[in-house]
């Protein structure tokens, strides 16, 4: 498989002082799920905001698609911790939202985007306002906004972050199904160790101070993987690898 | 919503029945405090000199008010858009907003005369600061997680202005507006109790002077129904556009 992302040495410093990546070197396949898991502050989000471009390296390369990234990458598109919908638009207005500032006629994708919100559970829904749903199905909406133009490399950072731990695991499963359907590249940023082995194909372990990859960890769980999966000895095997990575005041 | 407006209704009505059955035993005479039948025969006794002030006053308010809008908001704009502005306008502005605008009202009616510019000017620089404020709010704190997913789909400056920016103001303009309305209004009449001989201000003034208490009151309930339908129009332009704020109450 080709790798649609390659990041070669790369740095970056905030201030003088402020190390938040130092000499990260990462492969990521077309078609992959990929996790980064690390504690706090060892800059999963730095990373996932300097390979969309919205800010620049210190030093070292990212291409993606085979192309160096100078600046906002128009082949990725986003899903943040908080589901960022604009209130005063309907929940189908808002799938088409990343899609109208690319100049695209919402009436041309329609049709995918009622396809995508019944494919989320929100079928039904379109035509309702953000604050008349709950949290995970903002949530939702706003993957399937994500989703909408179908872009080689959608960037997740903790977007389950927010959520109830039910809420949270009931939306794995449903991301799993949904990037199942199409295998867009995902880089997915997770606290949580069970989350990242449950979606991924692979888990980028991430240690603080600077930010550093301590080891990239293969998922050979056979899919789909379901709530069965967390008890089997190979998922608890890959959960306590990946634990050991991480300082043991830390909880997954 | 009906509950609701049951109790300001009969809350009213007892207010008035007392004030109506009860002030008379108290001795004061009408030419300190009138009766409600003796302001309302007086309101209907003057409805057309009322229709005619009220008139003359809700044209300057008005006028006053969305000449504050369009330059509130286009200091507003100038600021989010333009850096260098930025930095001349909000000190001006924070400077301006110390001055009371009601003190400097004399010196309007001498430049502007005695006639409805002098009452239009100073309707729209007490509408100014809140209107500006507001709307500067509404359009400069939009979630940075939308300004980046912008940027990534290449959305232009245009796009994010009349896509977010401008409907995230809205409702903080409408909220302006309950404030700035009733402010443009003390503007006017100010106006017409420094200079002028028409207006419901100087037809209060008329009614002092003449101690035709009963017509002053008459006056304020004029301008009592003039505010009441300005801000039940803004109420409604909310909830026919707002109508995907959550709760208006909840800011």
């Amino acid at each position: 498989m080709a790798d649609l992302v390659t990041i070669r040495h790369l740095s970056k410093k905030f201030g003088a002082h402020v190390t938040a990546l130092e000499d990260v070197t990462l492969d990521i396949a077309a078609n992959a799920f990929v996790s980064i898991v690390g504690p706090s502050g060892c800059g999963k989000s730095t990373l996932l905001r300097l390979i969309s471009g919205l800010i620049p390296a210190t030093s070292g390369q990212i291409t993606v698609a085979g192309e160096t990234v100078r600046g906002p990458i128009r082949q990725s598109s986003m899903v943040f911790q908080s589901p960022v919908l604009l209130p005063w638009r309907t929940v189908l207005e808002n799938v088409f939202f990343v899609a109208e500032l690319g100049h695209k006629k919402p009436s041309t994708l329609r049709g995918r985007a009622l396809e995508l919100l019944e494919m989320a559970g929100l079928g039904g829904f379109e035509d309702h306002y953000p604050h008349q749903l709950s949290g995970g199905m903002q949530q939702r909406a706003s993957i399937c906004r994500a989703l909408l133009m179908n872009p080689p490399l959608i960037l997740m950072d903790e977007p389950f972050g927010a959520l109830d731990v039910l809420t949270r695991e009931i939306l794995g499963f449903k991301l799993q199904e949904m990037w199942g359907a199409n295998r867009n590249t995902v880089l997915f940023i997770t606290h949580s160790i069970s989350e990242a082995i449950l979606l991924s194909d692979t888990v980028v372990v991430m240690t603080p101070r600077p930010g550093k990859i301590s080891e990239i960890i293969p998922i050979d769980l056979p899919r789909p993987r379901t709530i069965d999966t967390l008890s089997e000895p190979r998922f608890i095997e890959l959960a306590a690898r990946i634990r050991s990575h991480i300082g043991t005041q830390w909880e997954g | 919503m009906m509950k609701s407006t049951l109790r300001i209704t009969m809350t009213v009505a007892i207010l008035l029945a007392a004030w109506q059955y009860l002030v008379p035993y108290a001795d004061i005479p009408a030419y300190i405090l009138p009766l409600p039948s003796e302001i309302w025969a007086r309101f209907l006794e003057t409805f057309s000199l009322q229709a005619y002030n009220l008139a003359v006053t809700a044209g300057t308010t008005l006028l006053g008010l969305c000449i504050g809008v369009l330059v509130g908001v286009l200091l507003a704009l100038l600021v989010v858009y333009v850096k260098s502005a930025k930095s001349i306008i909000l000190p001006f502005l924070a400077t301006f907003n110390g001055i009371p605008k009601i003190a400097i009202a004399p010196l309007l009616v001498i430049w502007f005369g005695l006639g409805p510019d002098s009452k239009i000017i100073l309707a729209f620089l007490l509408s100014l600061f809140p209107i500006f404020v507001h709307s500067l709010t509404g359009l400069n704190e939009i979630d940075d997680d939308i300004l980046d997913l912008a940027r990534l789909a290449g959305g232009s400056n245009w796009q994010m202005f009349t896509k977010v920016r401008l409907m995230h103001a809205l409702p903080y303009i409408t909220d302006a507006l309950k404030v700035a309305f009733p402010l443009a209004l003390v503007g006017s009449i100010v106006g017409e109790f420094i200079g002028g001989n028409v207006g419901i201000g100087y037809l209060v003034l008329s009614g002092q002077f003449n101690m035709d208490i009963a017509l002053v009151f008459a006056a304020l309930l004029s301008i009592t129904i003039f505010t009441s339908v300005g801000i039940s129009a803004i109420g409604l332009f909310e909830r026919l556009f707002l109508k995907w704020q959550p709760s208006r109450r909840e800011r």
